[in-house]
């Protein structure tokens, strides 16, 4: 092996990756969630009367769940599984080409979407698709050494599973605008999202939470089979949901939701309950979100189950859409808020010369807590906006989602400048 | 959190002794009551301080050469070096605050503290308590999980024996 090829595959038993990766992971995830409150800024009329196709929600939503959803999930499971399943990687220059290749590529499938341009599509779409089957190879290998954590790794191969059908029918989707291959192709574009959502990020999510949580409180890890039983009650339903949707079986999809309630509620149970028996006494701002994310996980299982019964108004798509996207991106943005100082600390920690800064000192409170406010009166705007049909109220809405996606983009910048300067040699 | 294997068990309930004693030492040197030092009659003081000074003046050295002399070396064989570096790095860190530590807790514990002394004790409890938290969060984390597949029950056993006897 020459030296070159060594330093890209790097070692097999080291888990660490430089931290000039999987900051770019984060990076990249936090101007895009940015780009997406922008779009809705711009387009926000559009949002409660969208029922699928190509345009700016579409690329909006895009750029959520592949720039800041996936993208996040990339660079935490890249990181944060070879540490939980004791195996490496391997490969720090495979990942950053898996980076370049999984950003151009979502770049490119968003700016398709949101011109209705069917080539850009098509090339962006085979990007990403590219891009993901190789995270894919790289999850499941890792996963397929690491039986540590037993519910993590059952959680992450589901997680890859879905992933596999979303694509396939992502893909299918785009050409479908061409060729009208799919009956459907509403239904179609349901089930994708279900698969997205509940599948593949809400499986990470949930995975990384049983290790997450009782990390950052200190707290007992919940009990295996009571985790299992939600992740089996989750997927079961999810088999059902998109069954029924994709067949026009309505009843079907009632049943999966409400099984995936069932799943959902124990898990928010398993999360409560490990914080009740922590031992770490301050939670920090982060867990607000963190809470806040259960409740509109619960909530949009509850809308899913009620729009399939017919339960809900003309709001109810838009609203379990916003109810499902909140509770991913609350979740995300508090565990990156977490995890972007308590990595830099840690790597800050291997220079010599320096006192490595503490995580508290590489977390600026100001542009968090601007955030937070910003995030929950986004998110409580938008549902008023769609709930009242007033467009006004979603702009309003989106604008100050941006104002807290600035504001986390500056928290980014702050702890990158205070961990560079804690990586930069000591001035005589 | 239950560990297979025995000195990830050893090891875990030394880190639960440790916070327990860092969220004591995080109550009494932040928020209001920490503006001013505590009267000298203070009994729950007098126990916190008695009890970190045993921490500062062995018991967390114990801890943290035992992984040093035992853990790390065996994660380092098998070509696992970031985790153990970072760790060590950190041990020399926290060896580092509780040195400055010491010698105003020994005070305190003499005739009191001082106004001048009660800041400096604060501000670098509160960095030790920092430090202390997330050096265990690394280790639950990414150290303990991986005790089991690095020795066998026998070899578990005789760490356990040397970390008692030591």
């Amino acid at each position: 092996m020459t030296a070159g090829t060594a330093t890209f595959l790097g070692s097999a038993s080291e888990r660490l990756l430089p931290p000039g990766i999987v900051f770019r992971f984060f990076g990249t995830a936090v101007i895009f969630h940015a780009v997406a409150w922008a779009v809705v800024a711009m387009h926000g009329e559009q949002l409660s009367e969208y029922r699928g196709g190509s345009g700016p929600i579409l690329a909006a939503l895009h750029l959520v769940t592949l720039g800041v959803f996936t993208m996040t999930a990339m660079g935490a499971s890249l990181q944060l599984l070879p540490v939980a399943t004791l195996q490496g990687f391997a490969a720090p220059g495979a990942i950053s080409a898996l980076w370049w290749l999984f950003t151009a590529g979502t770049i490119c499938l968003t700016v398709g979407m949101y011109w209705n341009s069917y080539q850009a599509m098509i090339l962006g779409g085979g990007a990403v698709t590219l891009s993901v089957v190789f995270y894919l190879c790289l999850l499941v290998g890792n996963l397929r050494q690491g039986g540590a954590m037993a519910v993590v790794v059952a959680h992450g191969r589901l997680a890859a599973f879905f992933l596999v059908v979303l694509l396939v029918l992502g893909l299918a989707l785009i050409i479908n605008q061409r060729t009208g291959m799919l009956a459907d192709s509403q239904r179609a574009g349901i089930s994708h999202m279900l698969l997205a959502a509940y599948g593949f990020m809400g499986l990470l999510a949930m995975g990384f939470s049983y290790v997450l949580i009782p990390m950052f409180a200190l707290a007992p890890n919940p009990p295996d089979r009571w985790a299992l039983l939600a992740l089996i009650c989750i997927c079961v339903g999810l088999a059902l949901g998109v069954t029924g949707t994709w067949l026009g079986r309505d009843a079907w999809a009632a049943v999966g939701g409400g099984l995936g309630l069932l799943g959902g509620a124990v898990h928010v149970a398993l999360m409560v309950l490990t914080l009740r028996r922590r031992m770490r006494k301050r939670l920090g701002p982060a867990f607000t979100l963190i809470r806040l994310s259960w409740a509109l996980f619960l909530l949009s299982l509850l809308l899913g189950t009620a729009w399939t019964i017919d339960l809900s108004g003309d709001w109810g798509p838009a609203m379990f859409g916003l109810a499902l996207l909140g509770w991913l991106l609350s979740l995300l943005l508090a565990i990156l808020q977490r995890i972007v100082p308590f990595l830099a600390s840690m790597h800050a920690a291997a220079n010599l010369k320096r006192r490595p800064p503490t995580v508290t000192a590489l977390t600026a409170p100001g542009p968090l807590a601007i955030h937070l406010c910003c995030h929950c009166g986004a998110l409580a705007l938008l549902a008023l906006g769609i709930l009242l049909n007033l467009p006004l109220l979603v702009k309003l809405g989106a604008v100050l989602g941006l104002a807290g996606a600035l504001a986390f983009v500056w928290f980014f910048y702050l702890a990158m400048a205070k961990f560079r300067t804690a990586l930069s040699p000591l001035t005589p | 959190m239950y560990h297979d294997s025995q000195i990830a068990q050893l090891l875990h309930d030394e880190h639960l002794r440790t916070i327990d004693l860092m969220n004591r030492l995080e109550e009494a040197t932040s928020g209001r009551r920490a503006k001013s030092a505590p009267a000298d009659d203070d009994t729950a003081a007098k126990l916190l301080l008695a009890d970190l000074h045993a921490e500062l003046q062995g018991t967390a050295e114990h801890h943290f050469s035992f992984e040093e002399e035992n853990i790390f070396p065996a994660l380092m064989a098998i070509g696992d070096v970031g985790i153990p570096t970072i760790l060590r790095q950190e041990h020399a860190l926290l060896r580092n605050v509780s040195e400055t530590l010491l010698p105003l807790v020994e005070r305190a514990r003499e005739g009191g503290f001082t106004e001048p002394d009660w800041l400096e004790f604060r501000d670098l409890a509160l960095d030790l308590v920092e430090r202390h938290i997330t050096h265990i969060q690394k280790e639950e984390m990414g150290l303990l999980p991986a005790l089991s597949s690095l020795f066998d029950a026998e070899a578990a056993s005789e760490l356990v024996i040397r970390y008692a006897e030591k």
